[in-house]
């Protein structure tokens, strides 16, 4: 009895063994089936569209693959039960083995039931556990084998030209963009590091590095692009706040005026080279010395004055032709020195003026200053020369004065160098936006997409072709592009024009109407596409009006004379 | 009582032997109707009545004779007719003088004997009918407040005739019910019939002996229920049963579409008993699934009542009973 039902546990257990390792098998080729055939949707899918295969798929792949066989599997690892009645129904039993199982757990060995186990060994007995197959079908093996072929197959293909070239581009601009952070970077603080305390306020670098220290290096290149324009736009404005160009063109003046004689060339030098911080100096080592004597104080003030009076005539000269240019305009040049003059700040924000600015009003006040002193040192002299020596009330006077024109004189110092630390910001900022420039067109010309785009309908080839039927012709003999500006750059279209020195009957609406075509047409011939003999002819053709019109001055007396 | 292994091995031979005894001598007369007859046998070893249902002429009423005629038990046959009453069938108190003393005594009716052919039993009237349920459930019968028990074995053999109905009565579904098996006879081959006529249009008949005595029938019937049955083997035979009810989940939608009342637990006995038999004389000792399934037809064809739409549409009951089993596996 005992033997039989030995014999009968060991086959249970024998073919729930099998069983085991039949549902091993085929559980992993199901899982490697379902892993081949989404590997290959997968990546015949990022092949077809040119790209490759990537080749963390197939390492999650297996290793899903193999979490989902050991899950699977320890879920529906075959229990004794179900392993009796797989062999009842493979072999025809006819719930013998089941029926033996549950008689023998509940203890019932006697009679019909040993009856039935012994009869239930006997018919197991010829039966061979070891013939259930374990692995499962052929075809199935095949199919999960070709499948993980296919996908293997497929990770091996490399992308397509195209695809290479743009990996390549986005890697390129990853690269390079973190290459010019850390550049950008890099400059900020050379930049920063050069800075004193006013030209620190003028640029603000802690507005700039919190903008450059924003910046992420990305694969995306009209991103990159997106942000250094930004940067450069920012630099720009900043740029255009420092704009001084009135008051350089004031000085130049100036310096014009200087170098016409000989004892104030020296100051014309350096204003002439845009030197303002040496101009100060030397306009500092103009001063008079109140301890020299008299005649030496007139000479030194003599010297002054000189120079004083070419400034102050250059300034007025500036007044006056922006006076005449406009009322509007010259009105709030005028605003602007006086608002200068007293604030001695923002020379852009007051050189809006005609005059210069507070440049101006210094040059007009330290010469006023300077010829009262020149008046007082003159009184004094001659009491001087009258009386042997001056009084007091001369030399309170004197000193006075001299009070006055050493104000005057530093206040005019003070707008150079403050000229000068505005054109050393400038020209630090330019050289960082210039940087920024350069990033921009270094990151289009590798990667060449700003400069040749691939895609598209050509410009005038939109969908409404009706509407484009005249343009067609004019489209395609001209580039695409549409021309922009720069902010900043190139002729003013609100220039103020003003007139020429002296009398005479205003042509301002004339000249304007000729500059405006004069400019219209210059910018249509500065066009790369505008063959040169056009562009000579163009310039030949203007050459040729401003020579017809002197001679035809002559021409008008002679026919005034004949009447 | 469980018997000892060697035991159980005799009673096993000793019930297969027997009925192969009476099943062999039934046919010498019966020609062919193997399994009708092995189910008539199996019925009447575990202890139920069976309902045979078949045109005339099939040989329905010679299968009864032939075997009650090998069984060696008292005999005995009720032509069921509309004008029957139901003390014709359990007996009735007659008046009798005893030496001058009168006295009612009962007079017992056809039902007093061991096998009892109820023939065309649905001739009778509902009353009639209903006087034997109390016979074939308790194996009794109550007149004037006296019950008298019946003879063991004891077991009702009825026929009816499916086509003919006029002037028939269909037997209520609580008589039905007691039936263990509704039986169909069906039409013999062309061999078969043969063989009948060569049997039966000569000059003698097949004498038939007795093979086995109620005693006999009793310990088969003993045996059978030492049968062991499995608890899953047990547990798939209750859900066939209750999938035969619409009401059931496992039921399948012929059972929920056509069918109106499902079978009893009395059909769960029945496909039990019988499923041992089978199992038995298979020789297995135990009771497989299998089994179940082949008794199922027989036992529950009769005990499920088919609803408007399945009698509109000709449903038979075997067709519900074969899908219930499909749909369980």
């Amino acid at each position: 009895m005992a033997g039989q039902q030995d014999r009968l546990s060991d086959f249970v257990a024998h073919v729930r063994r099998r069983l085991t390792a039949r549902r091993l098998w085929s559980i992993a080729a199901v899982v490697a089936t379902v892993a081949g055939a989404a590997l290959v949707l997968l990546a015949g899918a990022r092949v077809l569209t040119g790209h490759a295969a990537e080749p963390w798929w197939y390492v999650a792949a297996a290793l899903a693959a193999g979490v989902t066989t050991l899950v699977w599997f320890g879920l529906s690892v075959p229990q004794t039960d179900a392993s009796a009645e797989w062999a009842d129904r493979q072999w025809g039993l006819q719930d013998s083995l089941v029926s033996w199982l549950h008689f023998r757990r509940a203890g019932k060995q006697e009679g019909f039931y040993g009856l039935q186990a012994k009869q239930t060994a006997e018919r197991v007995s010829c039966l061979d556990p070891q013939s259930i197959p374990v692995r499962p079908a052929t075809r199935r093996w095949l199919t999960a084998a070709c499948l993980v072929a296919v996908a293997a197959g497929l990770g091996f293909m490399k992308p397509s030209a195209a695809v290479q070239e743009k990996i390549a581009q986005e890697a390129f601009t990853l690269a390079e963009t973190e290459r010019i952070n850390e550049r950008l970077e890099e400059q900020l603080e050379e930049l920063t590091a050069g800075l004193d305390e006013e030209e620190r306020e003028l640029i603000d670098p802690d507005q700039l590095r919190e903008q450059i220290e924003a910046f992420q290096a990305t694969p995306d290149q009209k991103q990159a692009l997106r942000q250094y324009a930004r940067l450069e736009q920012e630099l720009q404005k900043k740029i255009a706040k420092l704009d001084q160009r009135r008051n350089e063109e004031l000085a130049a003046k100036a310096a014009a005026e200087l170098d016409k004689a000989a004892e104030t060339r020296k100051l014309a030098e350096p204003l002439a080279q845009k030197q303002y911080d040496r101009a100060a100096e030397q306009l500092e080592q103009m001063q008079p010395d109140p301890a020299a004597k008299l005649t030496e104080q007139q000479k030194q003030a003599a010297r002054l004055r000189a120079a004083s009076q070419r400034m102050a005539a250059a300034a007025k000269s500036r007044r006056g032709a922006s006076g005449g240019s406009g009322a509007a305009q010259a009105g709030a040049g005028q605003k602007g020195a006086g608002a200068g003059a007293s604030q001695g700040g923002d020379g852009s924000a007051g050189g809006s003026g005609a005059s210069g600015g507070d440049l101006g009003q210094a040059m007009l006040d330290l010469d006023e200053a300077v010829a009262e002193l020149e008046d007082a040192l003159d009184k004094a002299a001659q009491q001087q020369r009258r009386l042997g020596e001056c009084d007091a009330k001369s030399l309170s006077r004197c000193n006075a004065r001299q009070s006055r024109a050493s104000a005057a004189l530093s206040g005019l110092s003070k707008c150079l160098s403050k000229m000068a630390i505005k054109r050393k910001a400038q020209s630090r900022l330019a050289s960082l936006c210039k940087s920024c420039s350069e990033c921009q067109g270094g990151l289009c010309d590798k990667a060449g997409l700003c400069l040749s785009p691939k895609s598209g309908k050509n410009a005038g080839a939109a969908t409404v072709e009706s509407r484009r039927e005249g343009l067609a012709e004019a489209l395609a003999a001209g580039p695409a592009e549409q021309l922009s500006g720069i902010k900043g750059d190139g002729p003013s279209q609100k220039s103020v024009e003003s007139a020429d020195e002296g009398s005479g009957v205003s042509g301002r609406t004339a000249v304007s109407r000729e500059r405006r075509f004069r400019r219209s047409v210059e910018s249509f011939v500065s066009r790369e596409d505008v063959p040169a003999g056009v562009r000579q002819g163009v310039k030949r053709y203007f050459e040729s009006i401003h020579d017809i019109a002197p001679a035809a001055k002559p021409t008008t007396a002679a026919r005034g004379e004949s009447l | 009582m469980t018997l000892v292994a060697d035991q159980a091995e005799q009673a096993a031979e000793d019930f297969v032997e027997r009925f192969g005894a009476i099943r062999d001598e039934v046919s010498k007369f019966i020609v062919g109707q193997q399994r009708l007859m092995e189910d008539v046998l199996a019925a009447v070893v575990c202890g139920g009545h069976v309902l045979l249902e078949g045109v005339p002429g099939l040989g329905k009423t010679a299968l009864v004779h032939s075997i009650a005629e090998a069984l060696h038990l008292e005999f005995r046959r009720i032509q069921f007719t509309p004008d029957l009453l139901p003390a014709d069938i359990v007996g009735t108190q007659v008046l009798v003088d005893r030496q001058g003393h009168r006295a009612l005594e009962f007079a017992p009716g056809p039902v007093f004997c061991n096998v009892l052919l109820a023939d065309e039993i649905n001739r009778a009237t509902p009353k009639t009918q209903s006087a034997l349920l109390e016979t074939m459930q308790e194996r009794s019968v109550t007149v004037a407040g006296q019950t008298h028990r019946l003879g063991a074995p004891f077991f009702v053999l009825a026929t009816q005739n499916p086509i003919e109905q006029d002037g028939t009565y269909p037997l209520p579904e609580a008589q039905l019910d007691r039936f263990f098996f509704k039986l169909l006879v069906e039409m013999p081959s062309h061999d078969e019939f043969s063989e009948i006529l060569n049997r039966t249009g000569g000059a003698t008949r097949p004498e038939i002996r007795p093979v086995a005595g109620g005693e006999d029938i009793l310990r088969m019937g003993a045996t059978l229920r030492e049968t062991p049955i499995d608890q899953t083997v047990q547990d798939f035979l209750v859900r066939v049963v209750r999938a035969t009810h619409p009401q059931s989940e496992d039921a399948p939608d012929d059972v929920r579409r056509f069918v109106r009342h499902g079978a009893s637990p009395r059909g769960a006995q029945a496909m039990l008993a019988a499923s041992r038999a089978r199992a038995l004389l298979a020789g297995r000792y135990h009771v497989s699934r299998d089994d179940v399934a082949a008794v199922a037809v027989p036992a529950l064809r009769h005990r499920i009542l088919l609803s408007f739409e399945g009698e509109a549409d000709g449903v038979r009951t075997d067709e519900v009973v074969r899908s219930v089993l499909e749909s369980l596996g």
